[in-house]
């Protein structure tokens, strides 16, 4: 299980197919996960210009901290 | 199977709910502002419940969303996930039987008729449920 953990705010990437997706960490939801993993509200656009923004829950193995940007909370 | 947002509701959010309890018993006397107060502290203890309720079905909803997305191929898990998330009514307002129903709906259980046949008091309590947060 990974040790990560990733704050409101922070910019992080995960996997969608061979996509790599970049998105904003919105919600830390705890260990509530499958065998008590960390579970994060992750939201994104799934392209660059859409105005339409999507959801995503995904444990912290699945997430890719940006390096170089700051929270934008 | 253990439930960790079960875990979470009797560790954490049933604690909670039982210091507002607490406080409604703490405030004593006969006094005509005794029961001013108290009343104050029913109208808070509502809203509490409320909302403890609903974190609470939100985690559990979420901890399903993670066990079931592992049957599926790796490549539409992320898919699964987004899908189930989109709309959940859970997510906003109060946690009405209509809305806990069509969420869990989604997950492929007939949600109340399951959840009635659980226990004989659980229909009323869904009716209690809708009385509170209509």
């Amino acid at each position: 299980m990974s040790k990560q953990t990733f704050q409101t705010g922070q910019m992080v990437t995960f996997k969608v197919g061979s996509r790599s997706i970049q998105g904003v960490v919105k919600e830390d939801r705890g260990p509530i996960g499958r065998k008590g993993r960390v579970l994060y509200l992750v939201e994104f656009r799934r392209e660059a210009e859409s105005p339409d923004v999507s959801r995503i829950e995904l444990p912290a193995e699945q997430l890719k901290e940006v390096k170089g940007t700051v929270s934008i909370q | 199977m253990s439930s960790e947002s079960l875990r979470r509701w009797n560790e954490v959010r049933i604690p909670a709910l039982d210091e507002i309890e607490d406080a409604h018993q703490s405030v004593g006397g006969s006094e005509r502002g005794r029961r001013y107060a108290t009343q104050q502290i029913n109208y808070a203890y509502v809203a509490i419940l409320s909302s403890q309720f609903q974190a609470f079905c939100r985690d559990l909803y979420s901890e399903s969303i993670d066990y079931l997305v592992t049957v599926v191929p790796a490549a539409l898990q992320e898919a699964l996930r987004e899908e189930f998330l989109l709309n959940r009514t859970l997510d906003r307002g109060n946690p009405h039987p209509g809305g806990v129903g069509s969420d869990f709906n989604r997950l492929g259980v007939d949600f109340w008729p399951e959840v009635n046949a659980l226990h004989a008091s659980n229909n009323r309590r869904r009716e209690l449920l809708q009385e509170q947060v209509p």
